[in-house]
Parts: structure tokens; C-alpha cells; sequence
């Protein structure tokens, strides 16, 4: 008795969770939201991984799906710490007027 | 049964997930992403990892959504809510992330994938629940014990960083 869910659905599953995050991180003003759109892309490969890992009967996936969380807490513990001190600093939440690179 | 249960999982985290981006409020994003972060945990599970169900729980909601909040709670916010939500480019981005969308959808009804014909019978088979978990431990510890280890350098690496950046510096020195 296998289940029946073919592996395409969760592939799909993971796509447009994928995309949504891409387009917060590309159409959100605000820093908050923008990093919590990244925090949505790496869940979206997290299962990707847990899929192929599952369906084609191979660990490595799952592990490396372990190490993508533990980069993910790294990377938001920095990122935030970053966006906390650009909100000090520059006394705004919006990446649109943060453009002092911008030649 | 199972289709059921992945139709309500898959539904509820990809709306949640359209909510967190579409949300006034940062307040909101964070909780409507820790519901699509559960949602994903039980999607996890239907995918027979229980361990990493947990630990999705534990590090995502756990952790990285309490950073979340609190840096929520550190900045004003009040006077961002006020402002237009998207940027200037959200015309251009949305059909762009659509075509990307439709071309990763095209790879995985027509590509290689579908023809590949996984079986997931004969793999649940082999291991059930408890056995998911100590095959990850087992794979974990031999074969990937040298990225293990580095990955907690990063780890600690992280969280001094993020210590040192948010640390205020003292007058006269």
C-alpha cells in the first residue's frame, strides 16, 4: 500500500510557495516582510529536498534539509540584527528609500 | 484519506503564505507565516519525517519567528503602515514571477520528473516512522560529519554577528 500522492503535486506545492516568495521579496516595501519572504523561499527548497529525499529513497535530502534550517536561523539572526541597526540609523522601514549606493 | 489531509495542508500554506506578503501589518506577516510554517511541518510529515517535522517547528517557529517579533516589536512601525505597501516595480515583478512560475510548473509536468515515475511504495516500505529518524542520524554522523561540524562554526558565527551588530557602542570610547 503505497500512498497515492504523486511526487509532482508536493514539487508544485513547493513551486508556488517558491514564488510567492519571490515576489514578496521583489514587490514589498517594508524590510521585515522582505526577509520573512526569504525565510518562505528557503522553507519552499526545504521541501523540495524532503520530496526528492522520500520519494527517490535517499537520506542526503533530509540532512540536507537540517542544514538549510541551520543556515536560515544563522542568516536571520544576522539579517535582523543588520535591519535593526538600518532602522536605528536611517530612521526608515523601506528598502526604496535606503538607496545611498544607487549612483 | 491522504489527499484529503494534503489539500487542506498545501491550501492553507500556500494562503497563508499569500498573506504574508499581502498583510499591512508586520504583525500579521509573522503570524500568518508561522501557520504556513506549521502547514509545512504537516507536509513534512505526509512526506514520512517525522524528526524533521520537529525540528520545523522548534527552529522555524521556535526560534526564527520569536527573532522576528522581537525586531518587530524594536521598530516603529506605525509610521511605515502609513506608506504605500508595494514598490514602484510591482507591475514589472508580477508578470516576471508568473512567467517563472509557469516555466518551474512546465519542467515539473513535462520535464525529466515526471517521467521518472518515483515510487514511493517500496521506499515507505523500507521505513517506516521511527526508522525515517535514525537513517537521518545514521547518514548525519558518517558521511556528512564534516559539514555538521562546520555548519555549527556558522551557527556561532551568526549569533556573535548578530550580538556585535545590535550591541550599542559607548560614548568616549
Amino acid at each position: 500500500m503505497g500512498h497515492a500522492i504523486p511526487m509532482e503535486y508536493y514539487l508544485i506545492i513547493s513551486a508556488l510557495l517558491f514564488t510567492i516568495g519571490i515576489i514578496g521579496v521583489m514587490i514589498r516595501r517594508n524590510v521585515i516582510v522582505v526577509l520573512m519572504s526569504l525565510e518562505l523561499i528557503l522553507n519552499a527548497v526545504n521541501i523540495n529536498f524532503v520530496t526528492f529525499s522520500h520519494y527517490l529513497g535517499n537520506m542526503t535530502g533530509r540532512v540536507f534539509s537540517i542544514f538549510t534550517m541551520a543556515v536560515a536561523a544563522a542568516e536571520v539572526a544576522v539579517a535582523l540584527a543588520i535591519a535593526v541597526n538600518l532602522v536605528r540609523v536611517r530612521k526608515t522601514m523601506e528598502i526604496d528609500e535606503i538607496d545611498t549606493l544607487k549612483w | 484519506m491522504e489527499y484529503l489531509f494534503f489539500t487542506l495542508f498545501s491550501s492553507i500554506a500556500v494562503i497563508s503564505a499569500l498573506l504574508v506578503i499581502t498583510f499591512r501589518n508586520p504583525v500579521h506577516s509573522v503570524v500568518s507565516l508561522i501557520v504556513c510554517f506549521f502547514q509545512v511541518a504537516c507536509l513534512f510529515v505526509l512526506l514520512r519525517s517525522p524528526f524533521l517535522a520537529g525540528a520545523q517547528i522548534f527552529v522555524y517557529v521556535g526560534a526564527i519567528m520569536i527573532f522576528f517579533v522581537f525586531a518587530v516589536f524594536l521598530m516603529d512601525f506605525k509610521s511605515s503602515m502609513a506608506k504605500e505597501r508595494f514598490g514602484k516595480m510591482t507591475v514589472y515583478a508580477l508578470p516576471v514571477a508568473v512567467l517563472m512560475f509557469l516555466e518551474v510548473l512546465m519542467l515539473i509536468v513535462k520535464g525529466p520528473f515526471a517521467k521518472m515515475g518515483a515510487q514511493p511504495a517500496d521506499v515507505q516500505k523500507m521505513m517506516d516512522l521511527g526508522q525515517s529518524t535514525k537513517a537521518i542520524g545514521m547518514v548525519m554522523f558518517t558521511k556528512y560529519l564534516l559539514p555538521f561540524e562546520i555548519i555549527s562554526v556558522v551557527l556561532l558565527v551568526g549569533f556573535v554577528g548578530a550580538v556585535v551588530l545590535t550591541v550599542k557602542e559607548k560614548k568616549g570610547e
